[in-house]
């Protein structure tokens, strides 16, 4: 069955690792919010965790958290529903747990099972615990650490026979890498992204912005992004701003019964002052709601910003183009001239 | 501005206390130089034992250390003394005295009135999941004896630290049981305590309260902020200083349910301004807003952010800034002319 054909999207995803690598705290402190300092005491899990997104009605994936007591493979086999709409395995390796090879083996393990059920899977691997005195000391360590796991990896896929294409990121729930991970991978799942970042495209040429970016203002993971470079610092701020304006929002902006402060409305703008030489001019960030629980997030500079008023209407026209986008993306519910046996039920 | 208190050289000890003053002299003589005519400075003592929790709690109020860079602190050596400046002409004088058993001794030994004398607030710590309570205590009550004896007048306030350790549903409990036995040995000091955590806003409200004790004529800046809140229809004003962040005051015209939404917003913007420090970039201005409510953060004075919290649709923004623009040099005489005073010269 082509799913994609039926309009279901896939982008579900497994996480998957060894035990105490990781996989629980930092789907929890992406998706459900969790303090930083509680993550050292989560309990092994002995289950599978799963984790629905569904903030938007047109971005919804589930995020399975699977330990590795769980059997892969009588999982799969006992949830032919759930595998079919995953669309990336997650594979977490703790960067500080040297050496490499156990975790590269049960690596090796889980993609071989995989693939006995998805015909294709986008693989990732996420280099995490990347915090400490040993990494921000200098980037050789973390470099040595890829070089390794890289080449463990491609050594246990060879002898497998098994030839996959795998994507690598550093993350630590400390800073902005986790999130700026599952941006990534969310992304290339993302059947509707050219369109999006086409249309982030022409309006940043047009209302002369910088930068812009497409949160998830919930568990602030960049959706969508315009195709000029990226400058992590500057996603970083971004990043910021989200919460900040979340949590202001919070306290003002809501009445005691709703649980909801983002609404139509919600925007927000930061003036920045530059503190290196060469710039005098100052930087604007600006907010607005696109969608629910989707923000745009623009980097300007201040001489770009006097007309203020063309760049909100080209922003109700990006945020009306993108309405449309998700309306079209909508999952047909009535297929005609169809094997009714082919039906999605 | 981090002057370390040196230890007098043990042959001084050994002699006799005044050579021992005469090196403190010399020492304090540098601080002396250090203030200006029209500098008001305040002598704040922030004791308790070690690892309470009082270089972390200082280092992110004043020094802009985030919460999760504070666990590679060591112990502190002896007594770390800084300058911290607050609101226009105002310093703080914070003596951050370490616990170690070894030093506490001292302080009610030979240190004894170098320490404790000429102070405006003790701001003792206790780490509420110590499990020497006695030793705790007796501490604290030393400490108290000292301070009745070098300065009757010392306003005292007590941090319950460390409360993210605890529950949730027993916060309350725990908190109410130590009180009662705080109180029990504070002498004749009308103590203020707070819970604290540096994990969220309580940090803010207790320092909060503490800075709003040690502003003089502090009703003068909130009359003066009244005006403003009736002139500009707002809904709130909130005041906070530029470098802490701690609310200085606040008029609140229509009410709102959350008490503890300032140290809140003092705890949000400080970790946004925190994410900044690795940038080039400096935080200036801010406006916020939705359906319901429009919030503006203005650079009022040169010490201090101006909040303005309005949802009403007729006020016009542009008039807003204007008006706030217009009245800024009015408000940056009161703020500094509330802290002017003639030198303070610590004597012995």
């Amino acid at each position: 069955i082509n799913a994609e054909y039926m309009g279901i999207q896939i982008m579900d995803l497994f996480v998957l690792g060894l035990p105490t690598c990781g996989k629980t705290s930092l789907t929890k402190v992406v998706f459900q919010k969790l303090p930083l300092h509680e993550a050292h005491s989560l309990s092994s899990s002995n289950s599978v965790d799963v984790i629905p997104v569904n903030n938007n009605p047109y971005i919804r994936f589930n995020v399975y958290d699977i330990p590795q007591c769980v059997g892969l493979d009588d999982y799969c086999k006992a949830n032919p529903a759930i595998v079919q709409r995953v669309g990336a395995m997650i594979y977490v390796i703790d960067a500080k747990a040297t050496p490499f090879e156990k975790a590269c083996d049960y690596f090796k393990q889980c993609v071989a099972i995989l693939l006995k059920y998805i015909v294709k899977l986008n693989v990732e691997v996420f280099i995490h615990k990347i915090d400490g005195d040993t990494f921000t000391k200098g980037d050789e360590y973390k470099l040595e650490c890829h070089k390794d796991i890289q080449n463990l990896i491609k050594n246990e896929l060879v002898n497998a026979a098994i030839d996959l294409n795998v994507s690598y990121y550093f993350t630590s729930i400390y800073d902005h890498s986790l999130y700026d991970s599952f941006g990534k991978v969310i992304q290339k799942l993302w059947p509707q992204i050219h369109y999006i970042v086409n249309m982030l495209d022409s309006l940043i040429t047009r209302s002369k912005i910088e930068k812009a970016f497409l949160f998830d203002v919930l568990s602030k993971i960049c959706i969508a992004a315009d195709t000029t470079p990226t400058d992590p610092q500057n996603y970083g701020i971004c990043s910021d701003m989200i919460d900040l304006f979340i949590d202001m929002s919070f306290i003002y902006g809501r009445d005691e019964s709703e649980k909801n402060a983002f609404d139509d409305e919600s925007s927000s703008i930061i003036e920045l002052q530059s503190v290196s030489k060469t710039e005098s001019s100052n930087t604007f960030l600006m907010l607005r709601q696109v969608e629910n629980f989707i923000a745009l997030v623009c980097i300007f500079n201040e001489k770009d910003l006097a007309k203020k008023g063309l760049v909100n209407y080209n922003i109700d026209c990006f945020k009306k183009g993108l309405t449309d986008i998700f309306k079209a993306s909508e999952p047909k519910k009535q297929i005609t001239n169809i094997d009714p046996i082919l039906q999605y039920n | 501005f981090c002057l370390m208190i040196r230890r007098p050289p043990r042959s001084t000890l050994d002699r006799s206390s005044a050579a021992s003053d005469v090196y403190k002299r010399q020492v304090h003589g540098d601080l002396n130089k250090m203030m200006k005519e029209g500098e008001k400075n305040e002598k704040v003592l922030l004791m308790g034992r070690r690892f309470s929790g009082k270089t972390s709690m200082r280092s992110i109020i004043f020094a802009n250390f985030h919460a999760k860079d504070t666990i590679k602190f060591g112990f502190t050596m002896e007594v770390q003394s800084s300058k911290v400046k607050f609101l226009g002409n105002l310093y703080l004088n914070l003596w951050d005295c370490g616990g170690q058993d070894l030093f506490m001794e001292q302080y009610f030994g030979t240190l004894r009135e170098h320490i404790f004398k000429d102070t405006a607030v003790l701001i003792y710590v206790f780490d509420v999941g110590s499990k020497d309570v006695e030793g705790d205590m007796r501490n604290y009550e030393n400490s108290i004896k000292a301070l009745q004896e070098f300065s009757k007048g010392a306003k005292v306030f007590v941090l319950v630290h460390k409360m993210d350790i605890i529950g949730e549903k027993d916060k309350m409990k725990v908190f109410e049981e130590k009180r009662a036995l705080i109180t029990a040995k504070s002498g004749e000091f009308k103590v203020e305590m707070f819970k604290t955590s540096i994990w969220d806003e309580t940090l803010y409200q207790a320092w909060s309260k503490i800075a709003h004790f040690l502003i003089p004529k502090i009703d003068k800046i909130e009359t003066g902020l009244n005006e403003l809140c009736t002139l500009c229809a707002t809904d709130e004003l909130v005041l906070f200083e530029k470098s802490t962040f701690l609310e200085i005051c606040h008029i609140e015209e229509k009410t709102h349910k959350d008490p503890h939404r300032f140290e809140k917003i003092s705890n949000i913007i400080k970790q946004f301004k925190l994410s900044l420090i690795s940038t080039n970039y400096q935080f200036e201005e801010m406006m916020v807003k939705n359906s319901k409510f429009r919030a503006y953060l203005f650079d009022f004075t040169k010490s201090s952010y101006l909040m303005v919290v309005i949802s009403n649709k007729d006020v016009e923004e542009t008039a807003l800034k204007m008006n706030i623009d217009a009245l800024k040099p009015y408000y940056e005489k009161i703020i500094s002319g509330t802290t002017q005073v003639l030198s303070h010269i610590i004597s012995f």
